[in-house]
């Protein structure tokens, strides 16, 4: 996304004037490569709003902490965020007509790491032209360098770059085209022997902070099963077979309704592939069930209804 | 659940949820017409096959089954009409996720027995325990003992 931060600014102003409660948007993180969700309520707080390519949070799920609110929230959607809010709006968590998205066309977001790799002297800015990023450092605007190289892992496979039915800020861009990730192809190929122990060795690194569960916008229940002690769905203990149970769990709950925007890899503190569940359970549905995937807005999710010539593989 | 160890003679521990409308009187009906079959099965009755949630299944094998089978009526025999179409949605999923996560498919099946198949039923638990005890003992997602 190319830096939108002035009209971001000019419209928060107008919202707000508008009696507008808040709006939800990025701020500068504690450097050039990094941006913290950010919640302008004043004119101070606009002036600090950003956008441009490192705005990767996908904001909708601040949504739900704002469900008594007379007024009007405003908050900025890049695309795969549209279909997170969609998801919150499906799910009856998020009142539609209390939301004002601001529209923001991506291109792609770039990937801290391998920008820290290439510019190891640090980073002031990111902004994204046509021609790849544009990474400013302290020494001054470098030239271009190719997007495809520095994307974020999910915005390699991005299903949508612009939001759609909504005010943007720019104009609409084309989806970055590098393909998807082929890691649930990769994995499946695996021996079965081999594909346990890939698995077993990224849960044994589970921390179960729950962070996955906690910025996934189809994980939005009121009480989480993983938090109730009456049934004591699962303990606490962070044994490996836990751990399993609560990854396949986790990905079974939103099987079919994720909107692959990719959130879980980027907040889990231990870097665990969680997208490839969900994306293996997306494929499987899209197959089984000939539907679309990722789940898009106004389709039933696949385990909320049935037909009667569904397959029988192995029953 | 028994922790059953790997000495010799063991025996793989099956859960077995069981739809109260068709596949637990087929189980029933195959006690009382003497039908042998494995006891390596602990049946668990629930209302209906829908009612068993995909977690049941996870949890299962991580409190130490070695397989599990959910049996349900027939598609459109359902007493609640439309309550196994629902589950058989869930666990073509669920197989294929498991298959993914690398725990063997073998100890994971989904039967539709109605109550007049007794010995419908006794084939299948003699199916199901012939296939895990030639898998063995769940490695794959189970709590150290």
């Amino acid at each position: 996304m190319k830096d939108n931060t002035a009209p971001l600014r000019d419209k928060a102003r107008a919202l707000l004037a508008d009696k507008a409660a808040c709006v939800i948007g990025h701020a500068r993180d504690r450097d050039g490569l990094r941006a913290r969700p950010h919640f302008a309520k004043d004119e101070r707080g606009v002036g600090a709003l950003i956008l441009d390519a490192t705005c990767h949070h996908n904001l909708a799920k601040y949504l739900l902490d704002y469900p008594y609110l007379e007024a009007k929230v405003g908050i900025v959607l890049k695309g795969c965020d549209a279909l997170a809010l969609e998801r919150l709006v499906a799910d009856r968590r998020v009142d539609r007509a209390k939301v004002v998205p601001i529209g923001a066309p991506c291109a792609g977001m770039a990937d801290p790491v391998k920008l820290q790799a290439l510019f190891p002297g640090g980073v002031t800015a990111v902004a994204s032209g046509p021609d790849g990023f544009t990474v400013t450092t302290a020494a001054g605007r470098q030239p271009p360098a190719p997007r495809a190289g520095l994307l974020l892992e999910r915005c390699q496979a991005c299903h949508q770059a612009t939001p759609p039915d909504t005010e943007l800020l720019a104009e609409p861009v084309a989806a970055p085209t590098v393909g998807p990730a082929a890691e649930v192809a990769r994995i499946s190929a695996l021996p079965p022997a081999d594909r346990l122990s890939f698995w077993q060795g990224q849960f044994s690194r589970c921390i179960r902070c729950y962070a996955c569960r906690n910025v996934c916008p189809a994980c939005s229940c009121r009480e989480c099963v993983f938090d109730q002690f009456q049934p004591n769905w699962l303990g606490r203990r962070t044994g490996l077979a836990q751990t399993q149970v609560f990854h396949l769990t986790r990905a079974f709950h939103v099987a079919g309704r994720c909107v692959d925007c990719g959130e879980c890899d980027r907040v889990c503190p231990v870097g665990l592939p969680l997208s490839a569940l969900n994306r293996k359970l997306l494929q499987d549905a899209g197959e089984l069930f000939k539907l679309a995937e990722p789940w898009r807005p106004g389709t039933t999710e696949p385990l909320g209804t049935y037909k009667l010539d569904d397959p029988e593989e192995f029953m | 659940m028994s922790q059953v160890g790997t000495a010799a003679g063991w025996e793989p521990t099956i859960v077995a949820f069981c739809c109260n409308w068709c596949s637990y009187a087929g189980a029933d009906l195959a006690g009382i017409s003497r039908l042998a079959y494995p006891a390596s099965l602990r049946i668990i009755r629930v209302p209906c096959s829908g009612r068993v949630n995909p977690h049941f299944v996870l949890r299962a094998f991580q409190r130490g089954a070695d397989g599990v089978l959910v049996a349900g009526c027939h598609p459109g025999d359902c007493h609640y009409t439309t309550g196994n179409y629902f589950t058989r949605r869930r666990y073509l999923l669920m197989q294929r996720l498991l298959e993914y996560a690398g725990v063997n498919p073998g100890r994971f099946e989904v039967k539709w027995i109605s109550g007049s198949e007794g010995p419908k039923f006794a084939q299948a638990a003699r199916e199901i325990t012939a296939r895990v005890r030639a898998l063995g003992p769940n490695r794959e997602m189970r709590d150290e003992a």
